[in-house]
């Protein structure tokens, strides 16, 4: 008699344990949503300009007459004009990923991260001046979001996530933001950053860097924040906070580390930014990628257990002057990696392997006509 | 019957909690497993390049009585391309340094035309073994256990594998040579 009530249970034991079990895998949580995300609006698409599977474009910037210039996978630069004719200007050796950074005067800085390479690129006529990029105070060379800023070169190494194997130091804490001249790298402006811990440390520190007449900006993607430097001191100072969608989990990192590896990880960066990427256009007006919630994507395996990937619901773009003033929010594809904007009532999304030309919502309309679609990359 | 009853009782409990804990371990993909320290590395198929011959690595196949670097990379990574620039700079200083003939082989899981134009320029084609996989050959993840480029493994005399480091870093030059100096 005392068999069936002990059979019963441990049944119910078990369809207990097994939906416990399908209910932990199949969780996956989300970020939680503080305000609703706003209404989005369409965009006008210009052209796309088409990179290739195997050779994606990796950076954009427009120059006037209504052209381009795009850097592909490969390492080529090349420039795209009104009806789709394509000039191989310059090919960078050593399989780089270049970044272009905004047009400022006929000319624009372009950098990579491994190797290093760092370059002024002059328009009218075109030409490109590498120079040697001097070393970082942690040791080596490191690159990242840049602009010219007073006759000087300020840039963001440690905003850059490539960087992010950095490592530990004995040199001490480091800005946010070095200044790069004839003499090397000083540290300039910024929060002061620590030597030593994991890599979560500066990674939090993602962003993109702009200027204004005589103020340099920071966005900080983990926050969604804006904040000013001046030249006469580098402190930073919070400038503007964009809308907080969502509550953001604390950024972790996880390592993985092989059995058969002794020197050397294989860090896991988890965070959930208010911003995915963004840019300032030439007058200091922001376009930030948003993102409006997270959802987790666990990936474990058996040497790191709770790694995963937040992966954006939805995002879009939202643009603000330097007031902060919004000129709106407008729906963006779930791909886009990267943003520019230009003078010309230009913006640029990167996504897939292409370049998206879009008419800039903030600036006056623009007169620039294209086919519908350009191919971007000169086979060989 | 009431002690029967409660050993049925827990021991049924028990499988259902072993039960579980099973399916959940199972739910855990697994990471197919690299090579193991200390053992000889396992037979690869790889082509010569250019000559696209076929060479076995590892599992006793090399003919040299010496140690071995094989550094694992592709031609899509940053650092990979930093290596490729500065290697011969750098591992004729490490390979005077740990003071015993050591060969390097580079591995890469692509086509030989990519490769090629990868290492062009840089004068490595002459001055490494060059030994490329299958685009996508899952023995380069599985049997070679390379998760992440550049993955650089020291072998010694007999291919059994010693040192496996990840990143642009030769391995620690006292190891290599006591290593790469005793004699077979």
């Amino acid at each position: 008699m005392t068999l069936r009530p002990a059979f019963l249970l441990t049944r119910r034991l078990i369809l207990v344990l097994t939906a416990a079990s399908a209910a932990v895998s199949c969780s996956q949580p989300e970020t939680e949503m503080l305000r609703p995300m706003p209404a989005l609006r369409e965009l006008v698409t210009l052209t796309a300009i088409a990179g290739s599977a195997g050779n994606p474009i990796v950076d954009v910037v427009g120059i006037d007459s209504c052209r381009l210039i795009v850097a592909d996978q490969r390492g080529a630069i090349t420039l795209v004009e009104t009806q789709g004719a394509l000039v191989e200007l310059a090919v960078i050796p050593g399989g780089r990923s270049i970044h272009f950074e905004a047009v400022r005067k006929d000319r624009f800085l372009a950098w990579a991260s491994s190797p290093p390479w760092l370059a002024r690129v002059s328009l009218n006529p075109f030409a490109l001046d590498s120079f040697k990029a001097p070393r970082h105070k942690w040791g080596g060379v490191f690159l990242g979001p840049a602009v010219e800023f007073r006759g000087t070169i300020a840039m963001a190494p440690l905003a850059n996530p490539d960087n992010s194997h950095i490592g530990r130091s004995e040199s001490g804490d480091a800005r946010l933001v070095d200044l790069l001249g004839p003499g090397g790298s000083t540290s300039f402006g910024g929060p002061s950053l620590p030597a030593t811990g994991d890599y979560t440390s500066w990674r939090t520190w993602r962003g993109e860097l702009g200027q204004t007449n005589d103020t340099l900006l920071f966005a900080a993607f983990a926050d969604g924040t804006v904040h000013r430097m001046t030249l006469s001191s580098g402190d930073s100072l919070p400038a503007m906070a964009l809308p907080v969608y969502f509550r953001s989990v604390e950024a972790r990192t996880e390592v993985l580390r092989f059995p058969w590896i002794q020197f050397g990880n294989f860090p896991f960066f988890m965070d959930t930014p208010q911003i995915v990427t963004a840019t300032f256009g030439p007058n200091g007006t922001l376009y930030a990628i948003r993102p409006y919630g997270y959802r987790w994507s666990p990936r474990p395996n058996q040497f790191v257990r709770k790694a995963g990937t937040w992966i954006p619901t939805r995002q879009g773009l939202e643009i603000y002057s330097t007031n902060g003033t919004s000129f709106g929010a407008y729906a963006v594809p779930p791909d886009v990696r990267g943003i520019q904007a230009d003078a010309y009532g230009r913006l640029f999304l990167l996504a897939g392997n292409d370049v998206l030309v879009m008419r800039d919502p903030s600036a006056p309309n623009t007169a620039c006509t294209y086919p519908s679609r350009v191919p971007a990359v000169i086979e060989d | 019957m009431r002690i029967r009853a409660h050993s049925a009782f827990g021991l049924l409990a028990a499988a259902a909690i072993l039960q579980a804990v099973v399916l959940w371990r199972r739910s855990i993909p697994r990471i197919p497993e690299g090579p193991t320290l200390g053992d000889t590395l396992p037979a690869l198929r790889t082509y010569a390049v250019p000559s696209d011959e076929l060479i076995q690595l590892g599992n006793g196949a090399s003919e040299v009585d010496s140690c071995t670097v094989v550094v694992a990379i592709s031609t899509t990574c940053g650092v990979c391309a930093l290596m490729r620039d500065q290697w011969n700079e750098k591992y004729s200083h490490w390979l005077d340094t740990v003071g015993a003939p050591v060969r390097a082989v580079w591995v890469a899981a692509a086509e030989s035309d990519t490769l090629q134009a990868f290492l062009d320029g840089s004068g490595l084609l002459d001055a490494v073994g060059l030994a490329r996989m299958r685009p996508g050959d899952p023995d380069f993840r599985t049997r070679l256990g390379v998760y992440a480029t550049p993955t650089v493994y020291l072998l010694d005399q007999h291919d059994k594998l010693r040192i496996g480091s990840l990143g642009f870093n030769l391995p620690p030059v006292d190891s290599a040579a006591q290593i790469c100096r005793t004699p077979l």
